[in-house]
């Protein structure tokens, strides 16, 4: 069924109007929406976890120093609806992952974008509905980063 | 939906329930069943099995330590005097000691080394199966003609048995901290299967741990007021083979037997988050 | 272009109601309502229709349902609509239309929402059935006293000083009763289990739970206040009616739980009734002249979806929002100490408040950790 994106628009927002938007916290709060970040690393695990799954990869930086990063995923409800499962990103899986930094700066981030290195296929693995720029899920927000 | 029992099998089982008059028969007919509801009595069976239903309890040192021992202090905890030790006893895991691969004994003595700061039970973690079972405080479960649940006053927990329409634990997707449960009648026994349960479990305060297992439950009542649990743990990346433990849960019998909140989140907070206040607390 | 790629799940379970075994190609047929969902009901269509009951002749609760039916309809009846407490035709069509757009979005087209979706329309025009012009009465005074700056938690501006200044969602403590059942944008499941002598509700959120004795006896000792208060329940006919008390008035009444806190002299009456296979009619009246002017009643349908699976909403365990932004916090403290002893201008605070900055356009503005640009900035 092929709806115009300003019925679209007009329909997401009587339906949210009715409806708290909010999922279980704000992205604000926690990640820093002036630090886009992006790392090409390796999956150390894919943890489905509430009230978000974790993505925890093994980065290498150019200087040859070794980091531990943390991306924050959706719930796995969400993931799960989106084709996910606990074989999409198996330990060894080289990615490239796109975020925003968490605002104590630590190595963390709320994860977007997924790339896998091997085939260039795309995962989306962000949080909607708790106000992470550009959400795809609101009028405004772009699919692809 | 009545089970047929065999002569033989009904007499054992009434016996065992100590109820062999008219009320543990199990051709009760359903408004008898109703008004022994409604006057308050309890009916010995439900949907054709035993009754489960209650808040129980075990009585044991199992949560401190699984394999027992004696009574014995935690010396950084001085301060808190004999409040706060490890009391004596006994092992409740068949053969005595849990029969670790030695990697895992390594595991096990790092966990005991940094308690209690890495115990799930300290940060309010749920405690898992079959850890929740044994956990100080009561539960409750809640079995009619359906999916039974258990609800664990630690943390309110809580957990639901499928009796009919089973997870294939192949196909489970999410691991959870009460893991998943599959539940079917053998006799008079319960037994759980649970599978699917997160890494991040202990199974008591000594450090015993493991890497992913899958336990199998029994609940067979002893009396109407006793149920003998026992759960075998099988986990060969830590465990040289299954290995099972047993002991005797308790109902609660004060008449307004129930159970409260412990909803223990707020009380790991200032451990968890106290280091990030504006006003530390240190 | 994106190619986006779905990755078959083995078996094709069912996950809260959408197939997960849909390849890319296949999509979920939308179907807009025609007959109100609650004209539907068993009990409405056949007045001699009965719930099934228990062996033991209880009225048989049981089951997994969720308010995801219940998302398109307003919690408070716009005003205009005065006392009606049914749509007109047009405005019903209206709503199945917006119920079938969404569900379009959510299952076929978007692939990223985290939303749930039902698959009925009900025809009501607002959950709150009293006071007659459906809306929650204004707040006493003592109820408007009670507001707080951080009662939107991680949602509000803070400033995030303590674990207080989150709400007991974002510290992932519970919702409260009537929190747990509004439906919101996911989540919005609950499971009934029932024994002669007991009644259990489990709220997906949280695995949140709570235990209706059946047995008549009073209300817990007044000092045993709780999150989720004291309840105690008993059959009147066919409607399981629940008295709760002991409230510890640290919960509020609103989607999540979010909002002014009520009393701890709450007093919430719920009768719950199975009109249908399918379908339980859920009503709460909330009694507290310390919080409303008014006691007031809503009225809710808890429906089954097909093949709704509740995974185990364990939240705390996995919960970094606290830390989170408890830390952001500090480091902000310091960044600011930092830029003040440096007589440089003072760094902006939260980046996002209210919701939704646009995407960096710029390649370029992407931080790379490769190249270690995090820790030169």
């Amino acid at each position: 069924m092929n709806v115009k994106p300003s019925l679209f628009a007009a329909a997401v927002a009587a339906v949210l109007a009715s409806v708290p938007a909010a999922a279980h916290h704000s992205f604000a709060s926690e990640f820093d929406a002036n630090r886009p970040v992006e790392v090409v690393g390796v999956v150390k695990e894919m943890r489905f976890s509430n009230p978000h799954s974790w993505i925890y990869i093994t980065v290498k930086t150019e200087s040859g120093e070794v980091q531990d990063w943390a991306f924050e995923g959706a719930a796995p409800n969400a993931l799960l609806r989106r084709g996910f499962n606990r074989d999409s990103l198996p330990p060894g899986t080289e990615i490239r992952i796109r975020g925003f930094q968490a605002r104590d700066r630590t190595n963390r981030a709320a994860g977007t974008q997924v790339t896998l290195t091997k085939d260039g296929s795309r995962l989306f693995v962000g949080s909607t509905g708790v106000g992470t720029p550009g959400d795809p899920t609101v009028e405004g927000g772009a699919a692809e980063q | 939906m009545r089970r047929q029992h065999s002569l033989a099998a009904a007499l054992a089982s009434c016996v065992l329930l100590a109820a062999c008059g008219p009320a543990g028969d199990s051709t009760t007919t359903a408004s008898g069943d109703a008004a022994q509801a409604a006057s308050g009595a309890r009916p010995a069976r439900v949907n054709g099995h035993p009754n489960l239903n209650g808040v129980w309890q075990a009585l044991n040192t199992a949560y401190w330590n699984l394999e027992g021992g004696a009574a014995h202090a935690f010396p950084e905890q001085w301060r808190l005097g004999a409040l706060f030790a490890a009391p004596a006893g006994q092992s409740v895991v068949e053969g005595g000691t849990i029969p670790y691969l030695p990697e895992a004994l390594e595991q096990r003595d790092k966990n005991r080394a940094a308690w209690p700061a890495n115990d799930p039970e300290t940060k309010c973690y749920r405690a898992g199966i079959p850890r929740s079972t044994y956990m100080p405080y009561p539960f409750q479960i809640v079995q009619g003609d359906g999916d039974m649940m258990f609800v664990y006053e630690y943390a309110t927990s809580n957990r639901t048995v499928r009796m009919a329409n089973h997870l294939d634990p192949k196909e489970v997707l999410v691991d959870q901290w009460l893991g998943w449960s599959n539940g079917r009648w053998e006799g008079d026994t319960l037994v759980v299967d649970v599978f699917g349960q997160i890494r991040d479990t202990w199974l008591d305060r000594a450090g015993n741990h493991h890497n992913g297992m899958t336990v199998e439950e029994r609940y067979t009542p002893m009396t109407e007021n006793h149920i003998w649990y026992e759960a075998t743990i099988t986990d060969p990346r830590t465990f040289a083979r299954p290995w099972k433990i047993a002991m005797p849960l308790y109902r609660r019998m004060e008449p307004n037997a129930e159970i409260f909140e412990y909803k223990c989140v707020e009380f790991a907070e200032p451990l968890l988050y106290g280091e990030l206040l504006k006003e530390p607390i240190k | 272009m994106q190619s986006s790629k779905r990755v078959l799940v083995r078996g094709g379970l069912w996950v809260a109601g959408i197939a997960v075994g849909v390849s890319a190609a296949a999509q979920v047929p939308i179907v807009v309502a025609t007959t109100p969902a609650e004209d539907t009901a068993a009990a409405v269509v056949d007045p001699n229709w009965k719930a099934p009951r228990t062996s033991w002749g209880h009225p048989s609760l049981e089951g997994v349902y969720s308010t995801d039916d219940m998302r398109s309809v307003p919690r408070d009846r716009p005003e205009e609509i005065e006392t009606r407490e049914k749509l007109t035709p047009e405005e019903f069509a209206k709503r199945a239309q917006d119920d079938a757009n969404e569900r379009d979005r959510v299952l076929n087209t978007s692939s990223y929402s985290s939303n749930s979706v039902g698959s009925r329309t009900f025809g009501w025009t607002s959950q709150v059935i009293d006071p007659p012009n459906g809306r929650i009465p204004p707040l006493s005074a003592e109820g408007e006293a009670r507001r707080r700056p951080n009662d939107r938690g991680s949602y509000g501006a803070g400033p995030f000083d303590t674990f207080e200044d989150f709400h007991l969602y974002d510290r992932c403590i519970t919702r409260g009763i009537l929190g747990s059942a509004f439906a919101v944008v996911y989540g919005n499941g609950m499971r009934i289990a029932q024994s002669p002598d007991s009644v259990v509700i489990s709220y997906e959120m949280l695995a949140d739970s709570r235990i209706i004795p059946l047995v008549p006896r009073p209300h817990a000792q007044d000092s045993i206040k709780q999150y989720l208060g004291n309840s105690r329940g008993y059959w009147d006919g066919d409607t399981l009616v629940v008295e709760t008390k002991n409230f510890n008035g640290r919960t509020s009444i609103g989607g999540n739980g979010i909002g002014v806190r009520h009393s701890d002299q709450l007093v919430l009456t719920e009768r719950l009734r199975r009109v249908d296979p399918n379908m339980i009619e859920y009503r709460a009246t909330v009694d507290d002249p310390l919080t409303y002017t008014a006691p007031w009643t809503v009225r809710m349908m808890w429906t089954t979806q097909p093949g709704y699976e509740i995974f185990e909403y364990s939240c705390h365990e996995a919960n970094r929002a606290v830390a989170g932004g408890l830390g952001g916090e500090r480091n902000y403290e310091e960044r600011v100490r930092e830029a003040q002893a440096k007589g440089l201008p003072i760094p902006e605070r939260l980046a996002s408040q209210p919701n939704l900055s646009p995407l960096p356009t710029d390649e370029a503005a992407f931080i790379n950790i490769n190249r270690e640009e995090h820790e030169r900035q």
